[in-house]
């Protein structure tokens, strides 16, 4: 095993000199993997349980005799000693109960098991950004209200016990779980709603914009303001004045949110808020910080909102999260242990988590993430795998005591975005003719881009372009595009504008995403083929987004959000396909350019759908009504959809699923637990 | 030679006040900031934030505010209270950071460094003693490989070769099994492990270089004519070597001391991403990537300054050990 993980370890090296050569080589290798394999492990298996048990071995096995308790082993242990409640204490009257289907839909997990504790169990990953665990927040975030796979359908309890939807969808009736406590221990009230409420959106300094997008109607920056009421210590109340069904959907976990758009820990807050704390009692703290009065920017460095609670300055906050941050004193490691408070059990009546630790070293280089892998130092990693090194983790699997689960990625790679209001007539002409984009559309040889690009590991876009324009057909373009008066070539064969004048598309990108520079050299290729001048030019990509927001993109390749047809079709695209279209939409109309009716019809689409219930049947009615429309319109030329994304878990995890969103298992992390 | 001495520090506040302002230009050219850089990442990760988000967190760091007002406070904080400021990438002081990883960055330097002299100093002289001998051929041929091979592919095939031989990664600084363990003689001697790799190849890639120099100048003074009249009145062949042509030899050596201040600060950049550790080269090269400002104002500040402070310690020592430039110096 040694000289594959050594072979593989030079592979992996040979790869970030971009200089390839030794694969041939580990294949060849492979054969002795089993034989190596176990002398290996048993090297390395003592080492690794020396350390951790050192301590409190005697606690441990004590705990580990008792196999039905309803708490981990160390809780058990610190229950004794004193340190923390009893268990019934800690839980909320009414915990959310996890069993098949809650997490994830049972399609994609069949086989759901109730997990035992493991006293000592670490989930090991890593990561390669500063102070910033992508794989660990995903695990660790807590949406307040939540629908199994990531979805908007069957939305159910999370962090709110229930909910209740009144008066034509404007009101919204919202109970907290009584007993429930924050991960210091103090109870989680409706003071926590109305804190973040009133003192976070209410502070004009905090809040410079006002209440949240989310919190108005139609999720419209604009729209009419939500009002809050509290009814008692467990219940609220938010009403609309008009129809908002959507709301729901902006409480879930789309767009990665968490309760912390709903839920701050006022009792920790308060100290930092002028509205309850003098800021004379501040001045220490300010001063520590190099401030004098900003007590806004010490608040947003002591708040942690979700996506902030692996960084460091988060140690200690307290969060509704199945683990919680502790100091580690390598500012390179990120340590997160259970938290006693965690309000979750499973069918057995047993508090989750299942795994004690989930411990993520920090590298100076993505590829460095996948040698980790690679010589098995790695239980669980997602976040920074890729296609390309699918056999790379196939060839180590046994070695390294993992199984590389290829599951769906939950955005849509590689879209063509045509800017149709880039400041040129002619192009304005042929970009918001629709015969223009189905020309290119039918110029682009999918095939061959999911064969080079993906492997294999995706499918045509029959959702957002639909079959008929998703075929690889150059007569079809070609004489689509002599329609449109692209008739005369120049010298090298490009086409001509109608105009008479050299035409030339320019793609500028910001290799947002490691497929979106081959995708574009491929698609230049393939452009040729129909005589398009489509040139490709990589940079910065906050370049990029200057000039996407200046309108000076003309057209560029980006991914797309429309594969489940029940996300928002405009809010992320619209400004990459129609960038003034967008202004005027988001200025009411006072700037930017008035759009054509067929976008229009598709804002308007959008509008109703906001306000119908999300995952109701009238909901889903309008989104395959906005699946029509973008087939009919093609207003983005996707390339493929259903890529596939590899996700690395140990051998010995279980509830790993086998299907559905590969994102969609870190969101349910606290549902692994380790076999044999 | 005092008022040598006093002329070029006071010489120095200008310049230090010169690059400031120039760091701070620098971390201000490219497009954005590190608040469209954070939404940029935090985008790339799926998190959509909204407008509001991004005008709460711009207000919040104060990016609403002209860059001559953020200098100003920035200068005032480092001046006043030796406060670099917030580096808004970790989310705490950039002197938290500093203090975290200089120490580190400066022991594996320094020990780099010792290393590099240990091998480079003898084999120098040895082969200025000896040359165009079997031995000198070879010295001089390592050493062009040496100087000839870039420090992270030392890296990265020593680290396969430890691989290879004894199954231990050597990458970052502990094994991950140690990583949650409390202190204790097996982490410790895991730490140990970990670090002989990055001191042995950051030191030998400037080891080669330094046994050229070190044999050049050596062998220029081998040739001048107070050595013959020394050997012709019998004086020891060691003593002689010692006492006078290797003290010279040394000069060119320390008078880089300014180009290796900031060199033990920083780390080699390239060979501490390869093998993971958290030097401060890697930092700044983060930093610098996420515009994380203070921070990389901060870091390219001290490097600055120890440049311009070595350059004048190795001036005041070669004036010290060398009379002929103290009385240049001095204008005699």
């Amino acid at each position: 095993m040694k000289r594959v993980k050594l072979l593989s370890l030079f592979v992996v090296l040979s790869l970030i000199l971009a200089a390839c050569g030794g694969g041939s080589g580990a294949a060849e290798e492979s054969s002795e993997a089993p034989a190596a394999a176990e002398e290996s492990t048993a090297e390395e298996a003592p080492a690794a349980e020396e350390a951790p048990a050192a301590e409190e071995a005697p606690a441990a096995e004590e705990a580990s005799a008792d196999d039905g308790a309803l708490e981990a082993p160390m809780w058990v242990a610190a229950v004794a000693a004193g340190d923390i409640p009893a268990l019934e204490e800690r839980m909320p009257l009414e915990p959310k109960v996890v069993g098949p289907g809650v997490l994830l839909a049972e399609e994609n997990l069949p086989n759901w098991e109730a997990g035992r504790y493991q006293d000592g169990s670490v989930i090991r990953t890593a990561h390669s950004v500063a102070d910033w665990a992508p794989d660990v927040f995903v695990m660790l975030n807590e949406p307040a209200l939540s629908a199994p796979d990531l979805g908007v359908q069957n939305i159910q309890g999370n962090v709110l016990k229930d909910f209740l939807v009144e008066n034509d969808n404007t009101t919204f009736t919202f109970y907290l779980r009584e007993g429930m406590k924050w991960s210091d221990g103090e109870p989680v009230t409706t003071e926590d709603v109305s804190f973040t409420w009133d003192a976070i959106y209410g502070n004009e300094k905090l809040t410079p914009g006002g209440l949240k997008a989310r919190f108005r109607v139609g999720n419209d920056p604009k729209g009419d303001p939500g009002e809050l009421e509290i009814i008692d210590d467990y219940t609220f109340k938010i009403t609309y004045p008009s129809p908002y069904g959507g709301f729901l959907r902006n409480l879930v976990i789309e767009g990665w949110n968490g309760y912390t758009e709903l839920i701050n820990p006022a009792h920790v807050l308060k100290q930092w808020h002028t509205d309850y704390t003098p800021i004379e009692d501040m001045k220490a703290e300010l001063e520590a910080n190099n401030l004098t009065d900003e007590w806004w920017t010490l608040f947003g460095q002591k708040w942690c909102q979700n996506w902030d609670v692996t960084r460091e300055r988060c140690t200690g906050y307290p969060t509704l999260n199945p683990w919680v941050l502790q100091p580690a004193d390598s500012p390179n490691t990120k340590i997160f242990e259970r938290n006693p408070y965690y309000w979750k059990v499973d069918t057995e009546g047993k508090q989750l988590p299942y795994i004690d630790k989930i411990i993520s070293q920090q590298v100076e280089d993505v590829e460095a993430v996948n040698l980790k892998v690679l010589t098995g130092e790695v239980d669980f990693l997602r976040e920074s795998t890729g296609l390309v090194k699918v056999p790379l983790y196939k060839e180590n699997e046994e070695a390294g005591g993992f199984n590389t689960v290829l599951l769906d990625m939950h955005v849509d790679s590689s879209t063509i975005f045509l800017n149709m209001t880039y400041d040129d007539p002619v192009w304005q002409q042929l970009s918001q003719d629709v015969r223009f984009r189905q020309a290119l559309s039918h110029a682009v040889n999918r095939d061959e881009i999911i064969e080079s690009i993906y492997y294999g590991f995706a499918g045509y876009p029959v959702n957002t372009v639909g079959e008929a324009n998703s075929t690889y057909d150059v007569d079809m373009a070609n004489s689509l595009l002599d329609e449109l008066g692209m008739t005369e070539r120049d010298s090298d064969g490009f086409r001509m504008g109608p105009d008479g004048n050299p035409f030339s598309m320019l793609v500028e990108h910001g290799a947002h995403a490691p497929d979106l520079e081959p995708v574009a050299e491929l698609l230049a290729e393939q452009m040729k083929d129909v005589g398009i001048n489509f040139q490709i030019k990589r940079i910065d990509s906050q370049l990029w987004g200057q000039r996407s927001t200046a309108n000076e993109l003309q057209a560029t390749v980006f991914w797309g959000h429309d594969q489940n047809g029940d996300n928002d079709r405009l809010m992320g695209n619209l400004g990459l396909f129609g960038r003034e279209w967008n202004t005027w939409f988001s200025t009411g109309g006072s700037e930017g350019v008035e759009p054509p009716d067929w976008v229009k019809e598709a804002l308007d689409l959008n509008k109703t759908r906001w306000e119908s219930v999300a995952g109701s049947d009238e909901y889903n009615t309008l989104a395959d009504e906005g699946h029509q429309w973008q087939q009919e319109y093609i207003p983005q030329i996707t390339l493929v959809e259903d890529v596939k994304y590899p996700m690395i878990a140990s051998k010995k995890l279980h509830n790993i699923p086998q299907g559905g969103y590969a994102i969609a298992c870190n969101f349910a992390g606290e549902q692994l637990w380790y076999g044999e | 030679m005092i008022l040598y001495i006093v002329r070029r520090v006071i010489m120095l506040f200008p310049i230090l006040l010169l690059i400031s302002i120039v760091s701070f230009i620098v971390i201000e050219l490219p497009p954005g900031d590190w608040v469209s850089n954070y939404i940029t990442n935090l985008r790339n990760s799926g998190i959509e934030l909204q407008e509001e988000e991004a005008a709460r967190l711009t207000a919040m760091y104060g990016f609403d505010q002209p860059s001559y007002v953020r200098y100003a406070k920035w200068m005032q904080g480092i001046v006043t209270k030796g406060d670099f400021g917030w580096s808004f990438q970790w989310g705490k002081p950039v002197n938290d950071i500093l203090r975290e990883r200089l120490p580190f960055t400066i022991l594996i330097s320094f020990s780099a460094l010792i290393l590099s002299w240990l091998i480079a100093i003898p084999v120098g002289i040895y082969s200025a003693t000896h040359p165009y001998s079997i031995t000198d051929y070879i010295a001089t041929i390592l050493a062009f490989v040496w100087v000839a091979t870039p420090g992270f592919l030392l890296a990265f095939v020593a680290a396969w070769l430890v691989f290879h031989y004894t199954g231990f990664s050597p990458l970052g600084l502990n094994s991950t099994d140690f990583l949650d363990a409390p202190w204790n003689t097996a982490k410790l001697i895991d730490r140990i492990k970990h670090l002989i790799l990055p001191i042995v190849i950051i030191g030998l890639s400037g080891t080669g270089a330094t046994i050229r120099v070190m044999r050049a100048n050596l062998l220029d003074e081998l040739k001048k004519q107070y050595v013959t009249t020394a050997r012709s009145k019998g004086v020891p062949e060691l003593t002689i070597l010692f006492k006078y042509p290797v003290r010279i030899a040394f000069n060119p050596l320390f008078s880089t001391i300014g180009w290796l201040l900031p060199a033990i600060i920083s780390g080699e950049v390239i060979i501490s991403v390869v093998l993971s550790i958290p030097t401060m080269g890697p930092t700044l090269l983060r930093a610098t990537l996420a515009q994380d400002m203070y921070l990389v104002g901060s870091i390219v500040l001290i490097l600055s300054s120890l440049t311009v402070l070595g350059t004048l310690i190795s001036d005041i020592y070669l004036a010290w050990a060398d009379p002929r430039i103290r009385f240049e110096g001095t204008g005699k």
